[in-house]
């Protein structure tokens, strides 16, 4: 099965669950932001959880299917249409447009497309196609790493892409909560290089709202608010760093680490946002605001489980 | 040995584990290239990535687990004893024409000449790989050649640049920002994502750079 790229939109790459385990080749992880969405949206099409989809950014792309094909959006709501062209043309002012449903797999035809526009919600969104998207495998992962170009590279016009073998599981429909939530809480364990920072400055940090920087990207998301005070330069022996981690270089101002991070980093870090609440921030816009809140590795671990346990339950057979 | 009253390591999120070693950058980094060399070979399920820094090793968890028992005992056991180096040896072949060679040796008191020498004539140990798929620290640095990173770093440093920065030497191996002193550049390719290990340079092997 063959999809072309009719408009690539604003950021749309190919995601996996990415590539773990390269650390010390200095590999980034890379994979799909939100990766819960990616795992939703493989399962809604009948696909294994971490084939390889397409994640978009802000504005989505335009793709048309050249064979019959199941997909299923989920991540943040967008502006969805299925063009179907009138009497063969291709023209767009004879194309028939249908709003497309969200979080629920669907058939598309032969000659249809998928036009994603400008969100209605959060940062990301994410297209499953059933049979996954077949691009190579590098390091273990089709995942796209932009700053380094492994494997592949930001889709762009006129691209092909295609699918693997298909599945011929049920349509399926899911009920996950909402992927986008206004001004949310990610909870963060203090830590490695707290003592670096004056007390009252890690306080402030706890207990201020952080606006989301245009300066934002999958390598990482730039923060701004009361700044972190340092005790010394902010400059440590670099270390391994791990995807969530809240560096603080000169400026004060926080960097969260995304997936596309480096394997190493050489500032403090004053905490690092849990796994259960990373996709709250994978689903910030420029413009919005976090606060955060303490937590422990434990608990940390318990809302992940909690998160494991209950998205699943969420899916049902529609057919 | 000193006794400890609590682990010397702490969490980078619930899934970070990160060990720190005492000593010099040396020493310290040698304890974690081993640690690192034994929690791979242990090949514990729970783990998802095992990554040396300068002085610490972070030990990524996979998503949702807890580590064993047989884990928590690696992490908090005393340092390895130092060991000769077992790494593979590599020879590099440098062109020294670095847009900052004439700058370095202003600021280090010598001439271009003698900061080829110096930096030509030490052996380095790959401390560890980061920043960049395959970008080594390299450490052994002679102590003459230590100057600090550009105040405001390079949009963009061509691949193969050989640099310098504080207590080390490194090479670019693509074209990306970085705030390094550039004095050289070689063909050498450092990683290929083809190659089993993607990386030319491991963690532990000792490089020498040769004049062409």
């Amino acid at each position: 099965m063959t999809l072309l790229v009719m408009h690539p939109g604003a950021l749309t790459t190919v995601q996996d669950l990415g590539r773990p385990g390269y650390g010390s080749a200095g590999v980034a992880p890379s994979g799909a932001m939100d990766s819960w969405a990616l795992r939703a949206a493989n399962v809604l099409v009948g696909n294994q959880e971490g084939a390889a989809a397409i994640e978009f950014t802000m504005r989505g792309p335009t793709i048309a299917f050249e064979d019959e094909a199941v997909v299923a959006l989920t991540g943040s709501r967008f502006d969805v249409s299925i063009l179907r062209s009138v009497s063969g043309s291709a023209f767009e002012r004879d194309v028939d447009a249908t709003a497309a449903p969200h979080q629920t797999s669907f058939r598309l035809r032969a000659g249809e497309s998928l036009r994603i526009g400008a969100t209605l919600g959060g940062a990301r969104g994410y297209v499953a196609i059933r049979g996954g998207v077949d691009v190579p495998v590098v390091l273990g992962s089709r995942s796209t790493q932009v700053a380094a170009r492994l494997g592949g590279r930001v889709l762009s016009q006129g691209d092909r892409l295609e699918t693997g073998p298909a599945s011929d599981a049920p349509l399926r429909r899911a009920r996950l909560d909402a992927a986008y939530r206004s001004e949310p809480r990610l909870r963060a364990i203090p830590g490695p290089q707290h003592d670096v920072f004056l007390p009252g400055s890690v306080e402030r940090f706890f207990s201020s709202p952080y606006t989301v920087s245009a300066r934002s990207d999958r390598t990482g998301m730039r923060l701004e608010g009361p700044p972190l005070e340092l005790r010394a330069k902010p400059d440590i022996d670099p270390e391994g760093v791990v995807t969530g981690a809240l560096q603080i270089p000169g400026d004060g101002q926080p960097i969260l680490l995304g997936c596309d991070r480096p394997a190493t980093g050489g500032y403090a870090k004053v905490a690092t946002v849990i796994g259960a609440d990373m996709h709250l921030a994978a689903q910030a816009k420029p413009g919005d605001t976090f606060s955060f809140e303490r937590t422990t590795p434990e608990s940390a671990r318990a809302a992940w489980r909690e998160r494991e346990d209950a998205w699943r339950g969420t899916i049902e057979d529609i057919e | 040995m000193l006794a400890r009253d609590m682990p010397d390591w702490v969490w980078q999120g619930e899934r970070g584990m990160l060990r720190s070693f005492d000593g010099n950058t040396a020493e310290a980094n040698a304890a974690a290239r081993a640690l690192s060399d034994e929690i791979t070979a242990g090949r514990f399920t729970e783990v998802a990535d095992v990554v040396p820094g300068a002085r610490t090793l972070l030990v990524e968890l996979v998503p949702g687990s807890e580590p064993s028992e047989a884990l928590v005992r690696a992490l908090e056991a005393d340092a390895a004893p130092p060991q000769p180096p077992a790494g593979r040896r590599h020879e590099i072949a440098v062109t020294y024409d670095g847009e900052d060679l004439a700058e370095v040796a202003a600021s280090c008191r010598v001439m271009p000449r003698e900061v080829v020498e110096l930096h030509s004539g030490a052996e380095y140990t790959v401390a560890f790989i980061g920043f960049q798929p395959g970008f080594p620290y390299l450490i052994g640095l002679p102590p003459e050649l230590a100057v600090p990173r550009l105040a405001s770093p390079r949009v963009k440093v061509p691949a193969g640049s050989v640099a310098i920065a504080g207590e080390y030497t490194g090479i670019y191996p693509d074209a990306t920002p970085g705030g390094w002193r550039l004095i050289g550049r070689t063909e050498t390719v450092l990683f290929d994502p083809g190659s089993a290990p993607p990386s030319l340079l491991q963690p532990g092997d000792v490089v020498r750079f040769v004049p062409a």
